[in-house]
């Protein structure tokens, strides 16, 4: 019998290794929409394409590749210690049986979940986004899916974890050295997941707790510089601010679906090391 | 007196067999019209009324079968329609069940995504001191925040079993501390709020946030969902 826990970290594996294509309706506070999905994995890489159905059209392909990255492996976050997973019951979606299973968070800093999860599958077909006051803040449902079950996802062992150097797929170079900046603080339980460098001087930091996920953005060289702020789109919070070290100006933004004091006390808290006399780039 | 009622009630159906195609009919304006179409089948003087009604009802589906890309046949259904509400249990319906509902509903939400810049950050003194050591000044979270769309609804067959959120509340984690709020935030300039340069880095932003939770989070296609724009590998 799988837990609650377990359906839901499983969810992500199943839905990067099945293939299925649909039709969502997707909602948050100013955003309403229809999407179309399909997933197709070949020869080990995954093949998203996806479709805004009203508005403005666009359609986009992404690939990625199709392994376990982002649950299981060494060292990786644990979200069972910080939220709350339940059953609440069966539903039907997507006409679908489905169950429900609510995610808290067992403190305010991050937003709660509640998935609803095909019972045949595994796979999520509905998501809602819960604030800290209990508010739905976006409502992902699947409308109509197709699931194909020929092809059965390769699931990573507990035998065998997947170690996180086979996750990421850019290390970081040694130009930046994105590892030298830090996030003094966050919620508990996040770790970092990840690191690219976008362009010389600029890096993406990735941290998790398994459920939720926040981007550092480091800017060495930014095109002009603007007094530090926030902005928002549907339920994702931005926060950029500025910082000075070493005669050169940083700037950092923070993004989340997280609440906006969370991810404004991030964005304040990432410096390099105090003990770090020289960056990387040529200065 | 009587003949200006003919003409009154045909337009009413008309409007109805419109609405109808749109999905946007009550279930009596659905009946009338039904009615209408049938009453042609029948011999009986309101041959013309029928006609009308059914060619209109014809005509519209040609073109939403063109529109939609789907082979040029039309087949009328409109008698299996009939036949299938027959058997159907009866429902009341309440006055305000008429498609005017639906479309004000979606008119609102058809805004679509765009950033919200939604402050400026003024600091009290230097912001990266020390965090513990900085004194807490309230951030006007709620009210920096414009609520520009209509706040979305727990679904009725999926809401959570607590509502309130319980803080710190004996769980394996000791929360260190809340988030100490350093700043306060005011309403950002115009000028600003205009800036493509500022605009660019936003979507940047999220480009890069989404490519992160594609990767690294655990819900498949949603950050795509949220912000297709800033996705990468765009089709043409």
């Amino acid at each position: 019998m799988q837990t609650a826990a377990d359906l839901v970290e499983r969810m992500p594996l199943l839905a990067k290794q099945f293939n299925y294509s649909g039709v969502f309706s997707y909602e948050a506070a100013d955003i309403q929409r229809s999407v179309r999905v399909s997933h197709q994995v070949m020869d080990g890489v995954a093949y998203r394409r996806i479709s805004y159905l009203d508005g403005a059209a666009k359609d986009q392909l992404h690939e990625s590749a199709a392994n376990d990255c982002n649950s299981t492996y060494v060292g990786g976050p644990q979200p069972r210690d910080y939220y709350r997973f339940e059953v609440l019951g069966n539903y039907r979606v997507a006409g679908r049986n489905a169950l429900k299973v609510q995610v808290l968070p067992i403190d305010n800093l991050r937003y709660g979940h509640l998935y609803g999860i095909d019972q045949q599958t595994g796979l999520m077909l509905q998501s809602i986004l819960i604030s800290q006051s209990g508010r739905p803040l976006e409502n992902l449902k699947y409308i109509d899916i197709t699931i194909d079950k020929n092809a059965q996802p390769q699931l990573a062992s507990e035998d065998q974890p997947v170690t996180q150097s086979e996750c990421s797929y850019e290390r970081a170079d040694s130009h930046f050295q994105a590892q030298q900046w830090q996030v003094d603080w966050m919620p508990p339980g996040f770790v970092r997941v990840d690191e690219n460098v976008l362009e010389e001087g600029k890096v993406s930091l990735v941290y998790s707790d398994g459920i939720s996920v926040f981007s550092v953005l480091i800017d060495a060289a930014p095109d002009s510089k603007y007094p530090e702020l926030v902005a928002r789109v549907g339920p994702t919070q931005m926060v950029v601010t500025n910082y000075t070290h070493n005669n050169t100006d940083y700037q950092i933004v923070v993004s989340a679906e997280m609440p906006r004091v969370t991810v404004n006390q991030i964005a304040l808290s990432v410096r390099p090391p105090a003990d770090q006399e020289t960056l990387s780039n040529d200065s | 007196m009587s003949e200006t009622e003919i003409p009154n009630s045909q337009q009413r159906l008309a409007e109805s067999v419109s609405a109808l195609m749109d999905a946007e009919v009550s279930e009596m304006e659905l009946h009338q019209v039904l009615k209408a179409v049938d009453d042609n089948q029948s011999v009986d003087d309101s041959v013309l009324k029928g006609q009308s009604i059914r060619s209109k009802w014809s005509r519209y589906h040609l073109v939403s079968d063109s529109m939609a890309d789907a082979p040029m046949a039309y087949r009328d259904i409109s008698s299996a329609v009939s036949a299938a509400i027959a058997t159907e249990d009866t429902y009341s319906v309440s006055a305000n069940s008429s498609g005017m509902g639906q479309i004000g509903r979606f008119a609102v939400a058809a805004s679509v995504a765009m950033i919200a810049i939604i402050g400026v950050q003024q600091y009290n003194g230097s912001m990266h001191q020390d965090i513990q050591s900085i004194q807490v000044a309230e951030m006007q979270v709620d009210n920096a925040e414009p609520n520009r769309g209509p706040a979305i609804q727990f679904p009725a067959d999926f809401q959570p079993s607590v509502q309130a959120r319980t803080v710190s509340a004996g769980g394996v984690v000791k929360t260190s501390r809340s988030p100490v709020t350093l700043v306060q935030v005011a309403n950002p300039d115009a000028n600003l709020a205009r800036n493509q340069q500022l605009r660019s880095l936003l979507s940047e932003v999220l480009e890069t946030h989404v490519t992160n939770e594609s990767v690294n989070g655990i819900q498949g296609m949603l950050p795509l969902a949220r912000h297709l724009d800033a996705g990468e590998g765009e089709l043409e």
